[in-house]
Parts: C-alpha cells; sequence; structure tokens
C-alpha cells in the first residue's frame, strides 16, 4: 500500500522570507528580479509560495542578501 | 556621415530587443503560414505537374518554418528556470493531447463516423495547427498555476 502511495505524496513544503528581505531593501520585484537575472514573475512565485528556486538561484539569493540559505528558506516543520 | 549616423544610434534596451526578436520570429511564422497556404493551392490547382516539382512546392513552406523554429528554439534559450518548467508542461501536454486528439479523430474515420471534408483524418497541417493551440493552452494553465 505504501508503495502505490508514495507517488501521491506532496514534496516537502518550504517557507520562505523573500518578501520581508526585499521589502527592508525597498527593492521592487522587479529589481530583484533584474539582480538574479530571472523574471519578475518568478520572484513572485518564490514569494507566494507557489515555485520552489533550484539550488543556484537559492545560492544566488542567499548571496545577494549575505544570509545562509536556511535564514531565507525553511521548511514548515 | 554615415559613421555619424551609425555612431549615434544606441544600442536597444533588454526589453527592445526582446520585442524585436518576437517580431522577427512572428514575421517567420507569418511567412510560413503565407507559403503553406500559397503552395496548397499552387499544388492543388496544378494537379499535372512533375512529381519532383510538386513535392518541392509542397515542402517549400519548411524553409521559412525551420528559420521560424530556429528563432523559437533561441527563445527558449533565454527563458529562466520557471519559464522553462512552464514551457516544459506546455509542450508536453501539447504533444500528449496531439497524440489523442489525432488517435482519436483517425479510429472516428476507419470507421466511418468521421468528418467527411477529412475523409483521410486529420492531415499534416491540422496536426501542427491541433499541436499549437494545445501548447497555448497548456501555457497558460501553466502560467495560472504559478501565478
Amino acid at each position: 500500500m505504501e508503495y502505490w502511495n508514495r507517488s501521491r505524496q506532496s514534496p516537502l513544503p518550504v517557507k520562505n522570507k523573500l518578501r520581508e528581505l526585499r521589502a527592508a531593501r525597498a527593492w521592487s520585484q522587479s529589481n530583484l528580479a533584474e539582480q538574479l537575472s530571472v523574471s519578475r514573475q518568478t520572484i513572485n512565485a518564490i514569494e507566494t509560495g507557489k515555485y520552489d528556486p533550484s539550488l543556484p538561484l537559492a545560492f544566488k539569493l542567499a548571496r545577494l542578501f549575505a544570509l545562509p540559505i536556511e535564514e531565507i528558506f525553511s521548511d514548515v516543520d | 556621415m554615415t559613421k555619424e549616423y551609425i555612431a549615434d544610434t544606441e544600442p536597444l534596451s533588454e526589453r527592445d530587443l526582446k520585442i524585436k526578436k518576437d517580431l522577427v520570429a512572428t514575421a517567420w511564422l507569418g511567412a510560413t503560414t503565407v507559403t503553406y497556404l500559397v503552395t496548397l493551392f499552387l499544388v492543388q490547382d496544378n494537379p499535372n505537374w512533375a512529381p519532383l516539382l510538386g513535392v518541392g512546392m509542397a515542402l517549400l513552406p519548411l524553409l521559412p518554418g525551420i528559420m521560424y523554429l530556429r528563432k523559437l528554439w533561441g527563445s527558449f534559450q533565454s527563458l529562466d528556470e520557471m519559464q522553462r518548467r512552464i514551457q516544459l508542461e506546455a509542450w508536453s501536454f501539447a504533444m500528449a493531447g496531439t497524440v489523442v486528439v489525432t488517435t482519436v479523430l483517425n479510429v472516428l474515420n476507419a470507421h466511418g463516423l468521421g468528418w467527411e471534408n477529412y475523409p483521410h483524418g486529420l492531415e499534416i497541417g491540422g496536426v501542427f495547427i491541433t499541436m499549437f493551440m494545445l501548447w497555448s493552452i497548456g501555457t497558460a494553465v501553466a502560467k495560472a498555476r504559478y501565478r
């Protein structure tokens, strides 16, 4: 039973503090997107939790905000 | 005077460059469509053409079509990771949907339940149109999921 249910398990939910960090620096989504070479829609999707960034993008974010990745992204638990 | 004119021209902004690339791609798509329609009528109106000429005319739309596909491929290279995922989902949906639609239509035709104007099932042009429509729908649905 567990085998058949495995594919139905949802991926680990991830939270992020991107919106707060961006607001603290008075950056718009477009500003942030330009610095990361991604689209504004990608930034919006990350902030609203609809999209989880890849590892390289997560590292870029961490470098940009000068914070460890764990302080920007965390799982729900 | 020519050198001064060139030196005064500012390089295009990123947004303008993207618009220019989109316009060029659309122009090639338009050329493909026009060439396809013209050669379609020419081939239908001239059934007595030599086979080689007929085949050549029928394949002529491929030339601007390949140029359009090159531009489309190039545009995919400039997409960010989320946009690439959206396109992956859209193209997967389009391919699977086209297989389903063409299979259903051909099976209906084989059992005499098809459309009398298309006794041989969905022609290649219809397959492309179906695939493009499904890709458009797939893109819209995938984008909405990430909004």
